[in-house]
């Protein structure tokens, strides 16, 4: 279609295009109008109408400890808000609910006629109250219902568990870092909307449900976390130090079984602590090792090849100098072997082990135990320390850090490279939460223990352990010493840089004793700490002692066998724990009482070339049953579960031969 | 018909119409999104994804079809798309009281969409015919015909904004084809007589569905409720935005319909006047294209099915964003291209398609 028509139909098809032009170009206009003229009026409107909507606060996922325990909860609580507009007699209202707030009436007067659609009057009421005020019947209040967090076990753990804040966000601890898996969604209410002439008083109409959070099962043990509590509160009260620390920590996994920390408070109550006290020393203060550094030191040279352990150093009679400066020894030592080096303590000894080692080498294998670097432990505000490179080392450096000085490290690093030594020379990445569960208690992610590295090798950390138990057996740790079992440890005292002189000032420092038991499969490494005590001075004779104390009771909980004098028992099956001593016959009858048909086929099969069958998993009725029928002694220690036998799986078991079984409660998985 | 696609075809395709026609797709993901980018709300997302695709692949097809063979087909496509909108009827699925979708699998067709689309190909091919005069008073007869039938079934749905798109269009391809001025004008006015005539004939419980059809919270305040809620949104935005997450008006759910109606708003709340300006841009661009494309098409059959394809999505942003900011009443039309709703999006970029065939074969 060409000619004249088509022409016109050409232009009538611009002409549409002119009308849609100028359309959109009003559009624009318009869009100007509203965004950059008339934003101001706008913005008001919009934020008037969302002071009148509130967050329904989810609640909280429980924390556990290892065990299902619960260390923090939530419970539902009520919360008074105000729309001030529909107050009809501020005065009045404020009167009365003073009297049951316990508030004076002109703080709550003050909330009440806030300029604004809607204000808190006070949050998170016990039922009782909020049922009194909703009997006033009073105009213009109304509640919403919140989370409130409690913590049954009071200071039990406050650092490690941190506190909720009032707006439900965890300000601290695993409360904070686990904030995200705790705190759910948040749901959204609202208190009124006059636009579409709903009006809601009372309870907030609730637009979007909040979702509950998922709760946190942490590696720390209740019972271990208690006993350390105790036997620091005691030791930082008699001590009269500034603070303390304890930390118990599994060397095969990195768990952290118990982390205590004095000074402390209660995180029920935490708006009436400070923050000195809420401070998870542990992770966030760095301190200067002193002594306890040797044994990175130590475990450096005898892997470097620089020493070993019979090597001899001289101790220059108690002094040594070192870039114009004396360094002293506690005594005037002469020749010493590496061993005694460490098992005295010795500064001048420990200098030369390590100008043997060289600095280069030296930094290599600080580095690699994890010191100058966060752990991944996971808690807020973890500092890495201070390590510096040794291109920033001065002519002293590497003497005054192979005595554990110009080197800062937090009290986690130090325990988690013992438990490094411990563990066969294998780093673990301390861990404090081991699984998370959905609402209904069900596991929805499983943390696995996370190896760092290789640091040193197995034969090394074998040797070095052989030397720590030195130190506790014939050395400065002897107060560390628990009866019944090998204990490998290194005390420490770190006299404090003086900020103001920029000397070491004579007064007393860090105390500290790490150390790990049993020394040839050890089951925990433990830190204890004291800083600036009153009353002692050498690490030796403060943190030593409580850190045995310590030993000892968690040893004794987790039901590990001594060493030296096993006790027996010889259990009555069906009461364990008692220890009634019974002839085996009459245990067996008892215990195939309880259990028939079991056991019976194996003694007619295997009387004459018996073996030891594999009891682990076994409850004690059930392994008493199976080695009846192989006329064994059987010794039992712990109750539950049997986690280990000696003699092992599918070894000959002579007639009358003793079967020493250790029992466990099966609810702990370690 | 055949799919053998000449090679100069593809490369007169028009990259810039389609890039500008998918950035408001793009965006209008963006902000569906953001909405509730929680595990709640990704479903919209995903969906509307899905209806992407399946939008792309039609606007291929399309575009790969000499468009004058769909034109030639266009009696069927009409008679299928009033045998659609019958279907609604009978198995319609409802929602809040109207009745407009027909499940298909896991989604849902909104035969009413569609049939925007078979209208104006029936309309060209109409005014096109070797045995009809666009001039003549039998082809206008033949022609507000086949508008009001279809226009009667979708009110009874009730959609009464997909309704009144079809009139923009109808009488674009009527000024495009050549009719004459007095004539549209007269056509006009009988239109608007027989409103309040229709009015009339409707029901009380009509009436009061097209009343409930415009105020979706069924109250006397709600539609001037929503108008509001919109300025708030836009006007709060101001010239740089308050981003995602300082977007209260969209995401406290004051604004209502936000998904689909109000996507500009929601837009414009969180990224500004600024953001709001790229938005207008692009549309400006794929229209004023589409006008050209009219323009500089050398036969009738080409110019009037850009014509009507490029009337059709100019008034349905027009009104949206008109009525999103307050300036027309609100007749429940959705954003080309970025409303969350499948039908739409895929008629919208068949028409795309649509234009992008004409283009291609305006060089040949």
């Amino acid at each position: 279609m060409t000619g004249p028509l088509g022409g016109s139909l050409r232009s009538r098809a611009l002409i549409l295009a002119a009308l849609f032009a100028s359309a959109l170009l009003a559009l624009t206009g318009r869009l100007a109008f509203l965004q950059v003229v008339k934003h101001e009026e706008l913005s008001r409107l919009a934020e008037r109408q969302r002071s009148k909507t509130i967050t329904l606060r989810p609640e909280r996922g429980p924390i556990l400890d290892r065990a299902g325990q619960p260390l923090a909860v939530s419970s539902r609580a009520e919360s008074l808000f105000a729309l001030p507009a529909r107050i009809e007699d501020p005065e009045r209202t404020a009167r009365r609910l003073a009297a049951i707030l316990k508030e004076t009436p002109g703080a709550i007067r003050k909330r009440l006629e806030a300029d604004r659609g809607f204000a808190w009057v006070k949050r998170k009421l016990p039922p009782a109250v909020a049922q009194a005020i909703r009997a006033l019947g009073e105009p213009g209040l109304g509640f919403v219902e919140e989370s409130l967090r409690l913590y049954p076990n009071r200071e039990l753990a406050a650092h490690v568990l941190g506190f909720e804040g009032v707006d439900g966000r965890g300000l601290e601890g695993v409360e904070r870092a686990w904030d995200s898996h705790l705190a759910g969604e948040p749901g959204l209410g609202l208190v009124e909307r006059d636009a579409l002439g709903r009006e809601v008083t009372g309870l907030a109409a609730v637009i979007k449900r909040p979702t509950p959070g998922q709760g946190v099962v942490l590696t720390v043990d209740r019972t271990i976390q208690y006993l350390a509590e105790k036997e620091l509160d005691t030791a930082w009260r008699r001590t009269r130090s500034q603070s303390a620390l304890a930390i118990v920590l599994d060397p095969r996994t990195g768990e952290v079984l118990a982390l205590a920390v004095r000074p402390t408070f209660n995180p029920n109550s935490f708006a009436t602590a400070t923050a000195n006290e809420w401070r998870n020393r542990a992770v966030t203060d760095p301190f200067e090792p002193g002594s306890t550094f040797k044994v990175i030191l130590a475990a450096a040279a005898l892997q470097a090849g620089a020493a070993r352990p019979t090597d001899r150093f001289y101790g220059e009679q108690g002094s040594i100098t070192v870039a114009s400066t004396v360094i002293h020894d506690w005594k005037r030592y002469g020749w010493l072997t590496f061993s005694e080096v460490l098992q005295n303590s010795s500064n001048v000894g420990a200098i030369k082990v390590g100008m043997a080692l060289g600095r280069d080498r030296y930094y290599h294998y600080i580095t690699s135990f994890g010191f100058g670097s966060l752990t991944g432990l996971g808690l807020p505000g973890e500092s890495r320390g201070q390590i510096r490179p040794p291109e920033r080392w001065s002519g002293l450096s590497l003497a005054t850090m192979s005595i554990g000085q110009e080197v800062s490290v937090t009290a986690l690093q130090l325990i988690a490279a013992f438990g490094a030594v411990a563990n066969g020379g294998m780093l673990m990445q301390p861990q404090i939460v081991r699984a998370t569960l959905d609402a209904a208690g069900h596991e929805l992610r499983g943390l696995e223990p996370r190896v760092v590295r290789q640091v040193i090798a197995p034969e090394t950390a074998r040797s070095l352990t052989q030397i720590l138990t030195g130190v506790v057996e014939e050395g400065t740790g002897h107060l560390a010493a628990i009866p019944g079992y090998r204990v490998a440890g290194k005390t420490g005292t770190a006299q404090k840089l003086d900020p103001a002189t920029k000397h070491y000032s004579r007064a007393p420092g860090v105390l500290s004793f790490v150390g790990f038991a049993p020394a040839d499969d050890p089951r925990v490494v433990m830190l204890v700490l004291l800083d600036e005590p009153k009353t002692e001075k050498w690490g030796s004779e403060a943190a030593a002692p409580i850190f045995a104390a310590l030993g000892r009771e968690v040893l004794r909980y987790l039901n590990v066998l001594p060493q030296d004098a096993p006790p027996v028992q010889i259990v009555r099956a069906g009461e364990p724990g008692t220890s009634v001593p019974v002839s085996l016959p009459e245990a067996s009858r008892a215990a195939a009482a309880l259990a028939p048909g079991t056991g019976r086929a194996a003694l007619d099969a295997d009387a004459r070339s018996a073996r030891m069958p594999d009891l682990a998993g076994k409850s004690l009725r059930r392994a008493l049953s199976v080695l009846e029928a192989l006329d064994t002694q059987v010794e039992v220690a712990g109750r539950g579960v049997v986690v280990s036998q000696r003699p092992a799986a599918g070894e000959a078991l002579a007639p009358g031969a003793i079967a020493r079984l250790e029992l466990a409660p099966p609810t702990a998985r370690r | 018909m055949m799919l053998r696609i000449d090679r100069r075809l593809l490369q007169n395709v028009d990259w810039l119409l389609l890039a500008s026609a998918l950035v408001p797709v793009g965006l209008g993901l963006l902000t569906l999104w953001s909405l509730s980018p929680g595990r709640h709300g990704s479903g919209a997302v995903w969906r509307q994804l899905l209806w992407l695709a399946v939008g792309l692949l039609a606007l291929v097809l399309i575009a790969s079809v000499d468009y004058r063979n769909l034109v030639r087909g266009a009696p069927i496509l009409y008679v299928v798309g009033i045998a659609l909108l019958l279907l609604v009827f009978a198995v319609g699925r409802s929602v809040s009281g109207a009745r407009r979708w027909l499940p298909l699998g896991p989604l849902t067709l909104q035969p009413a969409e569609l049939f925007k689309f078979i209208f104006l190909i029936t309309l060209t091919w109409v005014l096109t015919a070797r045995w009809a005069n666009p001039r003549a008073r039998s082809t206008l007869g033949l022609t507000l015909g086949l508008l009001v039938v279809p226009f009667l079934l979708v009110v009874r749905q009730p959609d009464l904004g997909t309704a009144l798109v079809l009139l923009p269009v109808f009488f674009a391809l009527l000024f495009g084809a050549g009719v004459r001025l007095r004539e549209l004008g007269w056509l006009g006015l009988v239109g608007l007589a027989g409103t309040p005539l229709a009015w009339l004939v409707l029901k009380d419980y009509q009436r009061e569905r097209l009343l409930v059809y415009l105020d979706p919270f069924r109250d006397p305040l709600g539609s001037a409720y929503n108008v509001i809620q919109s300025k708030i949104a836009i006007g709060s935005g101001q010239l740089l935005g308050k981003g995602v997450a300082g977007a209260t008006q969209s995401r406290l759910a004051f604004l209502p319909e936000r998904h689909t109606d109000f996507i500009f708003a929601v837009f414009a709340e969180m990224w500004g006047f600024m953001g709001a300006l790229v938005l207008l841009v692009c549309y400006t661009f794929v229209l004023l294209r589409g006008f050209d494309i009219a323009a500089g098409a050398r036969e009738p059959v080409g110019r009037l099915l850009a014509l009507g394809v490029t009337a059709l999505l100019a008034a349905q942003t027009l009104i949206n964003l008109g009525m999103v900011m307050g300036l027309l009443p609100i007749v429940g039309i959705p954003l080309p291209l970025m409303s969350y709703g499948g039908s739409s999006l895929v008629v919208t970029l068949m028409a795309v398609g649509l234009l992008l065939s004409v283009r291609m074969r305006q060089f040949l």
